[in-house]
């Protein structure tokens, strides 16, 4: 009897010790990531929706070839600006970054930080956004080398190695922070990978205001 | 503090082998109530997109590639019945799954990639479309004036 006893209970606890594991397994698999080795900043270059002035500083890498990307700028950006950006709640800190080490895709990513510092940045973005293959042809870059002739500004960011290094430095970050892929966003120094929808999105930033709170 | 009462009362009233049953009746419940409380999945989502508008135009045939994605990060292409894999977290995988894709599109509308051929196929990745003309006319036109977008 005293066997059966013994026998019933190490099945019982070895269960317990199961579900445990798996309730703390699930835990960890929906908690993000927390950087310990860097603190992410924002630089000169970085394009920037929203004031200094906000609670939360979203940071997000991003790239013009990856569809998931695209998908927030689309769907989840429009949003993010009414609820959060325009009421000074969040501000949004885009890092565009070259995981291809593609020179047609470096060139491009270099006109678009410096046309966002210098000009107008919506129609680039756009079109880089909607047709990133736009970057292979001959009309994007006599396009480059028209604005490079025409306009010091650019001319001074693009040959003198400022957007270069600029988007340099966001790989090497992306890379230290020992990331894949894009998007990938960083809010209150944790790691959040992958496509996040709306809805989504806003749980953790609601999460990480908070925290801040 | 309520799981001390539990198991207190649990200990005062029932003899060893019961004790142990509640105990791990009451951690499935526990643990079941706390699994049911976490974020639920996310629904998923799915887009057509239509590639003999880049590959084949001047036939009249759909290849539709349908894009699926869960709003997290499992994410996938479906073609001809077929699930290719597109990580939102890898991106590399969506480059190897479009790759894949057009390679069978190759085998089911050979019409359509024998008259594009290999260089035209190849250009027809990079060709200026339509909406690309004009986004890009937009960029030429109204880039270097600074604009609003970012306050």
């Amino acid at each position: 009897m005293k066997r059966r006893v013994k026998a019933d209970s190490i099945i019982v606890l070895f269960l317990i010790v199961i579900l445990i594991g798996f309730f703390a397994y699930q835990l960890i698999k929906t908690s993000p990531k927390n950087i310990t080795s860097i603190s992410l900043q924002e630089k000169d270059l970085d394009i920037v929706y929203g004031s200094d002035d906000v609670l939360l500083t979203v940071f997000m890498f991003t790239s013009y070839e990856c569809k998931f990307c695209n998908n927030f700028f689309s769907e989840a950006l429009p949003l993010l600006k009414k609820e959060y950006i325009e009421t000074r709640k969040v501000k949004l800190v885009i890092k565009l970054v070259d995981i291809t080490n593609n020179s047609n895709i470096l060139n491009s990513l270099k006109l678009a930080v410096c046309i966002n510092e210098c000009g107008n940045f919506e129609p680039i973005d756009k079109l880089l956004r909607n047709e990133p293959s736009v970057v292979y042809t001959e009309e994007f870059i006599q396009l480059t080398e028209d604005f490079i002739a025409e306009n010091n500004h650019i001319a001074e960011y693009m040959l003198s190695g400022i957007a270069e290094s600029y988007i340099i430095s966001n790989y090497k970050d992306f890379k230290a922070l020992s990331l894949t892929g894009t998007p990938t966003f960083i809010i209150n120094n944790r790691i959040y990978k992958g496509y996040k929808n709306y809805d989504t999105l806003k749980k953790k930033i609601e999460k990480e205001l908070h925290s801040v709170l | 503090m309520g799981i001390y009462f539990i198991i207190l009362y649990i200990n005062s009233k029932l003899n060893n082998m019961k004790k142990i049953t509640y105990i791990a009746l009451f951690a499935v419940l526990i643990t079941s109530l706390s699994l049911s409380c976490l974020e639920p999945e996310p629904e998923e989502s799915c887009d057509g997109n239509d590639l003999a508008d880049d590959f084949c135009e001047q036939l009249d045939i759909d290849l539709i590639a349908t894009f699926c994605s869960d709003g997290e990060a499992n994410s996938y292409y479906i073609y001809n019945g077929e699930t290719y894999e597109c990580d939102g977290v890898e991106s590399s995988t969506c480059d190897t799954a479009l790759d894949d894709i057009t390679a069978q599109m190759r085998v089911d509308e050979p019409e359509c990639f024998a008259k594009s051929g290999k260089e035209s196929f190849k250009a027809a990745k990079t060709r200026l479309s339509n909406t690309a003309e004009k986004l890009l006319m937009d960029v030429r036109l109204n880039s270097l004036n600074k604009g609003s977008l970012n306050f």
